[in-house]
């Protein structure tokens, strides 16, 4: 059941640092959404702030609003270890459990949950391998360790422990960005796959990769060093590459700056 | 928002129109039933899946680990304030200045007793151990690290680290058995050639058992660890600083000054003032060497001389009510030595990681006076003070006509000459450590025979060949494994609570306390089971009462090691596992313990070996018997450190062939321990496969 994500007046901080500054935006469901910009934007804090990542951080914090499909993700009563199982989030560097092999690694959330369902136990592993396009490569070797595959398969394997948890919205924070170009199209590849079940919110520096994959593209920008980041403009992704409305935005999709 | 840009334009945002919103929300519910059955299976209700569940797991963990903060504080608050208590009860009755009297009589009447002797004797020995023996370390550690061939430097480096697990009462052994008979004539050597200094002026026939013994003892056993710590500095290195001077034309040694030593110039001072450290505490080693007088000494090679641990060690037995509280706070003025000393280690430490830019800074002290304090890899800085300075270039007729075949023979020579002063510092560093090595592997084989390893001394006379250690074996592995099953859980907990928790005043307090437990001398920790478990409490002395002992050495070493092994885990795991919903209690148990685990084994193992060696605090607590007695918990039980002690105190051959036969059996299981531990380390090193 994707979820469509409301983001009204939010704001960001590390300590007494404002990293985000009155953010509104809106992720549609069963949709890409790539938020693009300049590095220390604030564009990864978006995303963190999203499955209340952010604030694992210490010090750091949030004001405002996020609604998953009308609840407040930090609203009263709201267990953020709950809010992560909803919205999975695939990282920057693949970071398979180093103890677990494959079959473990894709598990993991459930078992680590405490949940034990044995006999689906294997078909969920199969599922969820099948969805990150990685089954075919490893079922020979599921109980070899996860971090024996390539940096590709270990990013698709991810993405496979992140969906077997079933959640809502799955957010990439540049999920290519340490990979080659061949898994990096891999990757790309599955995430035009996933957006038929999942919301999906991407950050990425690569411009042609959110041309590629999104629906929608977000572009955020600071003023200077040590300013707060800033929402630019958000619109479907043809527009802001063929004609944004801002000026930042085509300077920065031309490559006059950033 | 700044005026000039409007910060967003979003055509279908929270500010745009309503209908938006609705349209691009119908496909929802067309596709919730398209969705593949299978992980759907295992959805929660989305409605209630937000709110709070994973709380009291959270909590309960939360608690049992700062529950175990809180215990270690409360331990270690019990501990000063039991030993201060007694401490103060016999400094009352003192009718003299406790810190400035040299007798020791306590348990007269009246009571006259002060510290001062043997806090001298504690400071003399302590510190002529470290004047003969940093150099020679530091000079061995420097030729494992820069001048041996690579593969011969790994192979000493693992010796140097199993050399600095021989426990101190081998160190005693061979003091006693092997250096005291060789002394008589050492000493008249050291008392013709250096007998103008008045430190080393003796007039009668020099004694083998004096301070001048004891502190070479001492010498040797502080070897390992300062070459040990001094060695990882060095290593460290940057190879950038290195190849900066060799760009430059820098030989060996104008490298080693130029990069090398200033690089670890504050990592190894504090390696020697942990050495010093370590001498200030070490008990059962000079317990054996010295033969104690009650006289205050100003010569090194006369009898006699005293040191506050040793007096410990060998007075409490004796003592009665007033003289224990003595001996109490002379141990405490030696808990507060090594604490300065440890925190002055620290301090150094420290300063060089705050002064350095990257790289260690700082100035050698020939190369203070060229007036620099800027970073030594800087090209140009190594270009003005070194022997490679323009102004002597010109003088310099090789390096005028720009030979290719030698530098200036004065270079060249300094070069010569220190690389042989350290490949002689190394050779002085081995010599002993390996007389001592082959000492206890000869003469224990030899009493190794016969049934050694399976009888006890029951009905042996001391004089008497035959018997065996399995009394005592049996014993310390009982001691040892009761102290880890107790110190390992809590220190683990205390360990995550510190790295995953941590954060205040609790976490502040227990690092310092960490730090403190870190230089608690051993003999002291006895002291304290001694004075509480058994003369407070009316325990009597048992093979527990020593576990107790070894688990308030063992915890801090448990601890520290945990906490740099959870440490390591990268942040990224715990993420990942955050982002999966996982409550942070199970991500620590099950994706950053299992992650650590293998060094956290590592360092428990290490521990057990460092324990498995303390002689000090058993000698106080386990007893004394000659029998089998499996049960720690009730009676005397035997302990291999104590049984090497004793036999080696005899008068005996027999006695003697078996302390000997105990060493080595002592050393083979620590050293099984040690490289059990690295292997696993090894094994599990990430990446190895």
């Amino acid at each position: 059941m994707a979820k469509r994500i409301d983001v009204s007046g939010m704001s960001a901080y590390y300590g007494g640092f404002k990293a985000i500054d009155d953010i509104s935006l809106t992720v549609e469901p069963r949709t890409v959404t790539a938020f693009i910009g300049p590095s220390g934007c604030g564009k990864s804090t978006v995303l963190r702030t999203l499955n209340r990542m952010h604030e694992v951080i210490p010090g750091a914090r949030v004001e405002g609003k996020v609604l998953l499909d009308d609840v407040d993700l930090y609203g009263q009563g709201i267990d953020p270890v709950a809010v992560r199982r909803t919205v999975g989030m695939v990282f920057q560097r693949p970071n398979p459990f180093p103890t677990m092999s494959i079959y473990e690694n894709v598990a993991a959330g459930l078992r680590l949950n405490g949940l034990k369902h044995k006999g689906d136990m294997d078909d969920l592993v199969e599922h969820s391998l099948r969805g990150a396009n990685l089954w075919e490569e490893v079922k020979d070797r599921l109980r070899k360790p996860g971090a024996g595959l390539s940096g590709g398969q270990q990013q698709r394997l991810c993405i496979a422990r992140a969906i077997a948890v079933s959640p809502d919205v799955l957010l990439m924070d540049e999920p290519c960005s340490a990979l080659d170009p061949i898994s990096t199209l891999a990757i790309e590849d599955l995430i035009a796959q996933l957006k038929a079940e999942y919301t999906i919110v991407i950050v990425t520096h690569n411009m042609q990769q959110a041309a590629r994959v999104s629906d929608r593209t977000a572009f955020f920008n600071i003023a200077g060093t040590g300013q707060p980041g800033k929402l630019i403009e958000i619109d479907d992704t043809a527009r802001i590459f063929a004609n944004p409305s801002q000026r930042a935005t085509e300077d920065y999709i031309t490559g006059r700056f950033g | 928002m700044s005026g000039e840009r409007p910060a967003v334009t979003d055509t279908s945002g929270p500010s745009g129109p309503g209908p938006d919103r609705a349209d691009l929300s119908a496909p929802e519910q067309v596709s919730s039933t398209a969705r593949p059955s299978g992980p759907g299976r295992f959805r929660r209700g989305p409605a209630a899946a937000l709110t709070g569940r994973s709380r009291r797991g959270d909590g309960l963990f939360a608690g049992g680990a700062r529950g175990s903060a809180l215990f270690l504080l409360v331990l270690m608050g019990a501990i000063v304030a039991f030993l201060i208590s007694q401490a103060i009860h016999a400094i009352s009755a003192d009718s003299v200045n406790f810190l400035a009297a040299f007798e020791w009589n306590p348990d007269d009447d009246p009571s006259v007793w002060g510290v001062a002797l043997v806090a001298w004797g504690t400071l003399v020995t302590s510190l002529f151990a470290l004047a003969i023996g940093a150099p020679i370390a530091v000079g061995a550690a420097l030729f494992i690290s820069q001048y041996a061939p690579r593969r011969l430097a790994q192979v000493l480096g693992y010796v140097v680290d199993l050399l600095a697990a021989v426990p101190s009462v081998v160190y005693g052994l061979w003091g006693i058995i092997f250096l005291v008979p060789h002394m008589g004539g050492v000493s008249r050597i050291v008392s013709a050639v250096l007998g103008w200094i008045p430190i080393f002026h003796y007039d009668g026939a020099p004694a083998p058992r004096s301070v001048f013994a004891a502190g070479i003892v001492l010498a040797i056993m502080i070897l390992p660890i300062v070459a040990a710590i001094s060695r990882e500095v060095f290593l460290q290195t940057p190879r950038e600083n290195m190849e900066a001077a060799y760009a430059l034309g820098a030989t060996k040694w104008e490298m080693i000054r130029l990069a090398v030593l200033p690089y670890g110039r504050s990592g190894v001072i504090s390696a020697i003032v942990l050495g010093f450290g370590r001498a200030l505490g070490e008990t059962i080693a000079v317990a054996m060497v010295l033969s104690q007088t009650g006289t205050f000494f100003t010569h090194f090679l006369e009898p006699g001389g005293n040191t506050i641990a040793a007096n410990i060690a060998i007075q409490f037995k004796n003592a009665f009510d007033v003289g224990r509280g003595a001996l109490i706070a002379s141990g405490l003025v030696l808990f507060v030595m090594t604490l300065l000393v440890n925190y002055l280690a620290r301090w150094i430490a420290r300063r060089g990681v705050i002064s350095d830019d990257g790289m260690a800074a700082g100035t050698d002290a020939d190369q203070s006076a060229a007036g620099a304090a800027a970073p030594v890899a800087s090209p140009v800085d190594v270009y003005h003070h070194h022997a490679i300075n323009p102004r002597d270039a010109h003088q310099d007729p090789g390096f005028a006509t720009r030979s290719l075949s030698s530098v200036a023979p004065r270079r060249r020579l300094t070069n010569l000459a220190a690389s042989g002063s350290v490949a002689a510092a190394f050779l002085l560093a081995v010599l002993p450590l390996a007389s001592i090595l082959v000492l206890v592997i000869s003469n224990g084989a030899r009493g190794f025979g016969g049934n050694f390893l399976y009888h006890s001394m029951r009905n042996i006379a001391e004089s008497d060949p035959g018997g065996g250690a399995y009394h005592a074996i049996l014993g310390t592995l009982e001691q040892a494994g009761l102290a880890a099953l107790i110190a390992v859980p809590i220190g683990v907990m205390v360990a995550i609570y510190l790295v995953e928790y941590g954060s205040g005043w609790l976490a502040r307090s227990v690092t310092f306390i960490v730090d403190v437990m870190m230089g608690l001398p051993s003999i002291v920790a006895g002291l304290f089971i001694l004075s509480l478990w058994i003369l407070a409490f009316g325990f009597k002395d048992s093979g527990f009462a020593g576990s107790l002992a070894l688990m308030i050495l063992m915890l801090p070493l448990v601890i520290r090691s945990s906490e740099e092994m959870l440490k390591l885990v990268p942040h990224a795991l715990r993420e990942a596992s955050y982002a999966l919903g996982v409550p942070k209690w199970r991500t620590v148990l099950r994706v950053v313990v299992p992650t650590a685990l293998p060094g956290i084994v590592t360092g428990v193992m290490l521990g057990v070996a460092r324990i498995m060696g303390e002689t000090a605090p058993v000698l106080l607590v386990v007893g004394f018997t000659s029998s089998i007695n499996q049960n720690p918990f009730s009676g005397a039980q035997g302990s291999l450190p104590f049984f090497i002690y004793n036999e080696a105190t005899q008068p005996y051959q027999p006695a003697i062939d078996r302390a000997w036969a105990g060493a080595l059996t002592l050393i083979l299981i620590i050293m099984i321990l040690n490289l059990a531990a690295r292997l696993l380390a090894w094994w599990k090193k990430p990446g190895r496969a």
